[in-house]
């Protein structure tokens, strides 16, 4: 995954973020592009009239004209203001003032007018009338049965040509999908279209994943007739969007969840990012998404290689949002062997059968070869994913010594994410 | 439990409609799942997606592999604070991405450890290795720092890192010679020489009429190693040889032998040409053309664009002469520049001096053709300059700053740095002076301060920025001085 590796700071310093407020990492994380963090490197060399009042900061940041730009930022809830007329946010004034803050301290003071933000607003929850909701569940069934057909269709025609056929097969299928309100379906037919140019072996690969979308399909149709938790993970993995509101609302689960490792893709349009969390008590799994449209940054109020006392509320599967954080330290992991992470990713397979990741914290060495692999002191193996490419890094730090190995399992064999040794976290 | 994969498989290729699939009964843990008989689509997909998901839950771990483990390691590793620096260094963390500071900051930090005996931290040993792949002048630091773990890194690692195996390669053995590329040729008889230079020089003999002329010139240039007086009947043999390279080769090596008769033949050859005409003046008439007794010693008759065939036989005599034949016409080389030559000559034997000069290495000369205001090239004014004593630096500097501020940034870049104190001083006062802000170069002079001022500068140019009044040049002193922070507190890290 050498994308990862260029994005990535190469091997990050995890101690220094706990004693100060915000680390340089944790300002680097949330630039929009790597030009902007560079310029903040200078502005923040000449912030004027700095200043803090609770999760206030504020600062004048020198530009190119005559007057300084009023730049402030509530660091709580990442909303920066600057009178700058960059369009990007956080723009490098907003960057470089955080910066500025993080590498030394601000007096405290009363925030001036133009370094006031509202107040939070109450989400304006609306509870979607029965009618709707019926007229939803029709369209979506109708939606499913056009795709169980399309299904059929693919096996009884042949799936040998689909690697000539081009994204368009697919895109078809997909708008419908959108059509019928099953944007998880949608994405998941999407998603389809790129199997062909895996290489070789694609055609099994295909059927595979064709396969469980018809199990999906099929389920979705008789969702009625599964158990609750079941019929859950079906409705959220069709696309039925679960509120916030209803998410935060359910039972929070306490605990030291280790950040074990973050990962950003471009997916349709948008950056998402993955925060693979697993709970130090209960040893659950959690994952974190967050979303950036271009020219936005993601959140970076989890940072990788650290340990979070916190409620997270989950939705159906994996999926859960950070309810309540109360303090954050070095995260120390101990990882597990592969028979046992294999037993637990059984378990999670069982209960949603369309995982398709799912963290794990191995103890263990890599091995070079084609391909690497991740080796346990029992001298079980897992195979890393081909295309994350050559772990060197890996290698180096571990001397192919054991050490405690973030990775994400998937199909095509395991992305690493991180590593975990002497007191170091190094990205892949 | 995967048997009926492969036909699912093939009738999913190429379509149920032509290609219909017979489920036979199962047997396994999946027989409650997979279904028998004729499969429609339906069917199809469904025991596909059962024999999918089973593989998927049931993956079961690999066997039979075992962990490489690096050697140990004598040497300590650097603070942890150093290290950290160093991983951010490498990944452009502080902010500064372009090329040349970064390779001048990381070369700082590993100069500083291996002064210590210290390695770089194991996590940032690829990050090295691909920035020394691409700086090949990094590599023996990187070596150095990089400990056991460096080599053994390499040794798994892409070809593209083999440099990191220790300078010393593996032993050739005679084979090689015989039969190996001229690659292993060459670096066979180095080996050779380097041990017992007479050994070499024989197997050298043994092979010489059939060598290609191109192999044989490049072969005699390898004997550079273990040259001595003990070479010079052989190479003045190879004199004789009617091949121009293998002549040129012989005759650079001749060149190298400081007592050589090579050199006095040049020599006496270079007095004939330049003679004094009373005490300001000099004759010189060069050779009318290539006679045999030139083309022997390796000369030729081809001048480069741009030059006559007499005055590049000047060229190539005068460059070759020992620079302490000419005492024999003035006991200071300044006199001697000062004399005007006959004709149009005066150019191309400045130039021979140059030349003659950067390959014996000979400061008088650099310090003399720099003050008699040398402008030819090649060699450069900044290669003539990279030559002068510590002292002589000192007015280069001054001049450069006062005299020369068209040529000021090329020559304090050919000064050795760190810049002396003194040359240090003559910058800090430049860079202070308000009115030079608007002189061009000033900008560059900050980017060359960067490295050629000492940490300890750091106060004297921060007040300067601080005292300044223009946006553009402040900024260029706040970055020169946050650049000198960072290697203040490199060194601290190291203390």
């Amino acid at each position: 995954m050498s994308s990862i590796g260029e994005r990535s700071v190469g091997s990050a310093r995890y101690s220094a973020r706990v004693s100060s407020p915000w680390s340089l990492e944790q300002v680097q994380a949330l630039a929009p592009d790597p030009a902007s963090f560079i310029a903040a490197r200078r502005v923040a060399r000449a912030v004027a009239e700095a200043g803090t009042d609770g999760p206030v900061i504020w600062g004048l940041c020198q530009g190119s004209g005559k007057t300084p730009y009023k730049t402030c930022a509530e660091v709580e809830r990442q909303l920066f203001k600057c009178s700058c007329p960059s369009r990007k946010s956080p723009c490098k004034h907003a960057l470089g003032l955080l910066l500025a803050w993080a590498e030394g301290a601000f007096p405290a003071g009363s925030a001036p007018e133009w370094a006031v933000f509202p107040e939070k607003k109450a989400p304006v929850s609306r509870t979607p009338s029965a009618k709707a909701v019926a007229a939803r569940q029709e369209r979506v069934a109708g939606g499913v049965i056009e795709l169980r057909q399309w299904l059929r269709d693919q096996v009884r025609h042949g799936i040998a040509g689909l690697d000539q056929a081009g994204y368009r097969h697919f895109e078809l299928m997909a708008a419908r999908l959108v059509d019928a309100q099953a944007p998880g379906l949608a994405s998941a037919v999407r998603s389809l279209a790129s199997v062909p140019s895996t290489g070789e072996g694609w055609e099994g690969r295909l059927l595979g994943q064709l396969s469980l979308l018809h199990l999906l399909a099929g389920a979705s149709s008789m969702i009625d007739d599964l158990p609750p938790d079941l019929a859950d993970i079906v409705r959220v993995r069709v696309g039925q969007s679960v509120p916030t509101e209803q998410v935060l609302a359910g039972p929070p689960v306490r605990d030291a969840w280790q950040v074990i490792g973050i990962r950003d893709s471009y997916e349709e349009r948008l950056t998402v990012r993955r925060v693979w969390l697993i709970g130090r008590e209960t040893g659950r799994e959690a994952l974190v998404l967050s979303f950036a449209a271009p020219g936005q940054s993601l959140p970076a109020d989890l940072i990788g290689g650290t340990e979070i006392d916190a409620d997270l509320c989950f939705y159906p599967g994996i999926r859960a949002l950070v309810a309540a954080t109360d303090g954050v330290s070095l995260l120390r992991p101990e990882g597990r062997t592969v028979a046992e992470s294999l037993r637990r990713l059984t378990g999670a397979l069982a209960e949603d059968p369309w995982l398709e990741a799912w963290p794990m914290l191995l103890h263990g060495s890599v091995v070079p070869g084609e391909p690497w692999h991740i080796v346990d002191p029992d001298g079980e193996a897992l195979p890393l994913d081909p295309r994350c490419g050559d772990q060197w890094r890996f290698l180096a730090a571990s001397g192919g010594g054991p050490a405690v190995i973030a990775a994400e399992w998937t199909w095509a064999g395991l992305i690493p994410l991180a590593m975990y040794v002497d007191d170091d976290m190094v990205l892949a | 439990m995967s048997s009926l994969w492969p036909d699912l498989l093939s009738s999913a290729l190429v379509g149920l409609d032509k290609r219909a699939c017979m489920a036979p009964a199962q047997e396994g843990p999946l027989v409650t799942v997979l279904p028998a008989g004729e499969l429609d689509a339906d069917g199809l997909l469904s025991a596909a997606a059962a024999i999918a998901m089973a593989r998927r839950a049931g993956l079961r771990p690999v066997h039979g592999l075992d962990p490489v483990r690096a050697p140990h390691e004598e040497q300590e590793v650097a603070s942890r604070a150093a290290g950290v620096r160093l991983a951010r260094l490498l990944a452009d963390a502080d902010g500064f991405t372009d090329r040349r500071t970064k390779r001048e900051l990381v070369r700082e930090w590993l100069e500083l450890a291996t002064q210590r005996c210290l390695l770089a931290p194991p996590r940032v040993l690829v990050g090295l290795a691909e920035m020394a792949t691409s700086e090949a002048g990094l590599r023996p630091l990187v070596r150095a720092a990089g400990g056991h773990r460096l080599v053994w890194l390499a040794s798994h690692g892409p070809g593209r890192w083999a440099w990191a195996f220790s300078s010393e390669p593996e032993p050739l053995h005679e084979q090689q010679w015989r039969v190996g590329t001229l690659d292993e040729r060459s670096r066979y008889l180095a080996q050779i020489r380097a041990a017992d230079p007479a050994t070499g020089r024989e197997l050298l003999a043994e092979t010489w009429a059939q060598e290609r002329a191109a192999d044989l010139a490049a072969l005699i240039r390898v004997c550079l190693t273990g040259l001595s007086d003990d070479d010079e009947a052989w190479l003045e043999k190879a004199l004789d040889d009617r091949r121009a390279q293998v002549r040129e080769a012989a005759a650079e090596l001749l060149a190298a032998l400081p007592a050589s008769s090579w050199r006095l033949r040049m020599a006496e050859r270079a007095l004939a040409c330049v003679q004094a005409d009373g005490a300001k003046r000099l004759t010189v008439v060069p050779p009318a053309d290539l006679d045999v007794s030139l083309r022997r010693d390796g000369l030729s008759s081809k001048p480069p664009y741009g030059l006559g065939e007499r005055a590049w036989l000047l060229l190539q005599i005068v460059s070759a002469a020992p620079l302490e034949c000419w005492s024999a016409l003035d006991a200071y080389p300044e006199d001697l520049l000062a004399r005007k030559a006959n004709d149009d000559w005066q150019p191309t034997l400045v130039q021979g001096w140059a030349r003659a000069a950067l390959v014996q290495k000979d400061r008088r000369w650099a310090l003399a053709l720099y003050r008699c205001g040398f402008e030819q090239t090649p060699p450069s004014l900044p290669q003539l300059v990279s030559l002068l004593s510590p002292e002589d630096a000192v007015e280069v500097a001054r001049d450069a700053v006062r005299g020369r501020p068209g040529r000021m940034n090329e020559l304090l870049a050919a000064l050795p740095r760190p810049w002396q104190p003194e040359v240090a001083e003559i910058v800090l006062g430049y860079l202070s002076q308000p009115s030079q802000r608007q002189r061009g170069g000033w900008s560059t002079l900050t980017y060359l301060a960067e490295t050629g001022l000492a940490p300890d500068a750091l106060p004297r140019v921060a007040a300067l920025a601080n005292e300044s009044d223009d946006d553009s040049h402040r900024a260029a002193l706040e970055q020169l001085a946050s650049l000198l922070q960072i290697r203040h507190e490199i060194r601290q890290e190291f203390a």
